[in-house]
């Protein structure tokens, strides 16, 4: 292949014969793609955060909400319209307003919710948040068995409340303990597993005794119950008020007589009242309050979601503000084609909207949220002005290193005009310098920005654990999701893919142009008064 | 012109100023050289030589005057155009006392250089360059860079790539100035020697006498006159 010889001498004072490379050269490619690292870098995180809390917005409300305009009791048919469309996966009608929560002396007034989980999922991930919120109990002569609770548990008596509720109110759900001897226990060897523990299960000394056959026993001294239970399906259930096992599978039979000791808390009970309640009560009328059971303990990862909060059932919520047959608005789930992207799933909700006779809006999650996503952009946006100069900074000291170049070399200049060179390829020379330089940068820059993605866990840990320790590094964790962080390659995402692109580009065009006053400079000299420069 | 004469100046003056001062370098300087044969300007330093060379050469413009570069007439009012550069090329090799090697590149890359700039660099160029380097005795340092070869070693290269092109006319200004006697006079018998087998009309601008004296046409350079001796 045949290169232009102004490229080549450019590549050539780079990169002279018989070394590896100049000591500017170096200088300037690393400085170029330090630059382009920490940009995309940059930007490529941010995008990851927005990604990240994009889900958590979606997982907290849905991809929209259907809000009535006026009170309507005609939600029925609406959500009934709704489910029976392709593209709509699910509808969560809900209440929603602030109650009183009290425990003894402690209150905490809450944003609840009422969910009607009756038409099939639910379009909040209920069972993610109850997992985001166990806490498990501490002990020294036990360890806590407690089953996850799942929103099939949300009855009308039983709400779940967020852990600041639940700090603040001092209330927990119900925990059984597997005890004693039976600690160094490994499941299997009785083969069964705690299943559920329901809300309404008391406290209390629980023993499991296998029988033999397909027989257990299931007894509390302290409550004066005992009873033979065998498995249906694989559970061995005892009855209401009695936690429930699992057999475990596959399930190899343990020795006769052989048993297992637990202890089980209670789940608390709080007392709720709606501001309708408080008026009454305040107009000296008797109003007794809702007593509830705590079934569990969530946490939502979007922030913007109200810490303090409660989920119970539609029909409490109902029940304490006396409004029945209303219906707050409807969270609503999409098909991957309409949630798909932000057009598509606007469009969707416009057509929603348009083809009601009552009147109903219907809210994309990032209409909603538009002000945290401009914040995150203009956030975005700050960090690329802050960054530019920087690059702008890169620039000029390269600019500056080859006007040295120039000034250095003007009899070279000189003398390739009088071999023949055209004064503007001689010039050309300087500006290829920037051009390589730029090149080989962004190619650098690209590949740390793409060991940084890959490495971030092991680097952020590095980092943290040296200056905080390993708490600083659950501490980091916590509040700065940076391990969970989706930061994809760009290969797996033109969004990414973008980004380096547009980071390498400028880094290249930069570059070059702070090779153009330098080339100009060359392409000006007189070829004689070059050679005769001393 | 006499169909042999290869380059030709009529009338040549060049006159510097420097602020309200101003100096008369050439004066009506005529010079005319036939193919294959050779020329030398003697004269005081910063008598104009190296100037005349550089008119010569289209590095720099004459106030008046012609110039003739084999039969074709060009303008020296001027120096070159960017569609007369390639042409310069091909007719004209120059070899300065300073050497200017690119330090850059090595020996081979700094000879194919030229050609590298008039077209590219094939295999039969790199042969032309090593069969030179051969020619001029230093063959062994193709790879080398210049920083590392002697002041005569880097004027023999400087030689070599002058003659790549196969030029017509050779322009030397004081190839031994910076060399001392013994190695000045090496490279002196090479350039004749090489001007000689490549058919190559030689310039030679030098102080030294002797030198001069083995061209077969002597000049003086003085007052911006040039007179033959």
């Amino acid at each position: 292949m045949k290169i232009p010889w102004p490229l080549f001498l450019a590549w050539k004072q780079l990169f002279p014969s018989q070394k590896k490379v100049s000591f500017f050269s170096l200088l300037a490619v690393v400085g170029v793609a330090l630059g382009v690292n920490v940009m995309i870098v940059v930007v490529a995180f941010m995008k990851g955060f927005q990604h990240k809390f994009r889900e958590d917005i979606i997982d907290a409300q849905g991809h929209a909400r259907a809000i009535p305009l006026s009170r309507t009791k005609e939600w029925g048919i609406l959500q009934q319209e709704l489910l029976k469309k392709s593209e709509v996966l699910a509808v969560s009608p809900y209440l929603q307003g602030p109650l009183l929560v009290q425990k003894k002396d402690y209150h905490s007034v809450p944003l609840s919710i009422g969910l009607d989980l009756s038409a099939g999922d639910s379009v909040l991930p209920l069972d993610e948040f109850l997992q985001n919120g166990q806490m498990r109990m501490e002990t020294h002569n036990a360890i806590d068995v407690t089953p996850v609770p799942d929103s099939s548990s949300l009855q009308d008596d039983v709400v779940f409340v967020s852990q600041y509720v639940a700090n603040r109110l001092g209330v927990r759900p119900g925990a059984i303990l597997r005890m004693g001897e039976s600690k160094g226990m490994r499941d299997d060897t009785l083969g069964v597993r705690v299943a559920t523990l329901g809300s309404e299960v008391p406290s209390a000394e629980w023993e499991l005794e296998y029988l033999g056959g397909e027989e257990w026993s299931l007894s509390s001294f302290g409550l004066g119950f005992q009873t033979k239970i065998k498995p249906v399906g694989d559970l061995l259930d005892g009855g209401p008020g009695t936690p429930t096992f699992a057999l475990l599978s596959p399930f190899s039979p343990p020795e006769i007589g052989a048993k297992s000791t637990y202890q089980t808390f209670r789940a608390s009970t709080v007392e709720v009242f709606s501001p309708a309640m408080i008026d009454r009560a305040q107009a000296n009328e008797m109003v007794p309050p809702k007593e509830v059971r705590v079934g569990g303990i969530f946490e939502v990862p979007w922030q913007g979601f109200h810490a303090e909060a409660m989920i119970g059932s539609f029909r409490l919520l109902e029940d304490v503000r006396s409004s029945t047959g209303l219906c707050d608005g409807m969270f609503l789930k999409f098909s991957p084609e309409i949630s798909g992207n932000e057009e598509s799933l606007h469009a969707f909700c416009e057509e929603l909207e348009l083809s009601r006779s009552v009147d109903w809006a219907f809210v994309p999650w990032f209409v909603e949220n538009a002000w945290f996503f401009d914040l995150l952009k203009f956030e975005e946006y700050l960090m690329i002005l802050i960054m530019v100069p920087i690059g702008l900074v890169a620039a000029f000291a390269i600019a500056i290193a080859l006007m040295t170049t120039v000034l250095r070399k003007i009899r070279e200049i000189g003398l390739l005009v009088a071999m023949g060179g055209a004064r503007g390829m001689v010039g050309s020379i300087f500006c290829l310098q920037g051009f390589l330089i730029g090149l080989l940068g962004a190619v650098l820059g690209c590949g740390l920005a793409l060991l940084f993605i890959c490495f971030r866990d092991e680097i952020m840990s590095f980092i943290v654990v040296r200056i905080a320790g390993d708490e600083g590094k659950t501490g980091v964790a916590q509040f700065y999701d940076f391990y969970s962080l989706s930061v994809p390659y760009p290969w797996e995402s033109p969004e990414s893919a973008s980004t380096f692109l547009t980071f390498g580009v400028f880094a290249v065009l930069v570059s070059t142009l702070a090779g153009l006053i330098p080339a100009w400079r060359a392409s000006r000299m007189n070829p004689a008064d070059a050679l005769r420069n001393e | 012109m006499n169909s042999s004469t290869i380059l030709q100046a009529k009338n040549v003056s060049k006159t510097f100023s420097l602020g309200n001062q101003s100096f008369k370098v050439l004066q009506s300087v005529n010079l005319s050289l036939h193919a294959g044969s050779s020329l030398s300007i003697r004269g005081e330093s910063g008598c104009g030589k190296t100037t005349l060379l550089n008119i010569l050469a289209r590095i720099e413009s004459a106030d008046t005057g012609e110039l003739s570069w084999g039969d074709q007439t060009v303008r020296c009012d001027r120096i070159a155009r960017r569609d007369e550069v390639a042409r310069r090329a091909k007719f004209l090799g120059v070899v300065y006392q300073a050497y200017y090697l690119v330090p850059e590149l090595d020996v081979l890359e700094n000879v194919t250089l030229s050609a590298r700039i008039s077209g590219g660099v094939d295999g039969s160029v790199k042969d032309r360059a090593h069969s030179l380097l051969q020619q001029m005795g230093v063959a062994d340092k193709a790879r080398q860079i210049p920083g590392k070869l002697s002041g005569g070693e880097r004027q023999r290269v400087a030689i070599a790539r002058a003659l790549l092109n196969c030029p017509e006319v050779l322009l030397a200004d004081e190839p031994t100035g910076n060399l001392d006697e013994r190695t000045g006079e090496e490279v002196m018998d090479l350039l004749l020697r090489a001007c000689s087998e490549e058919g190559a009309a030689l310039i030679l601008v030098t102080h030294n006498h002797a030198f001069a004296r083995a061209t077969a046409q002597q000049t003086v350079l003085s007052d911006g006159i040039l007179n033959e001796v």
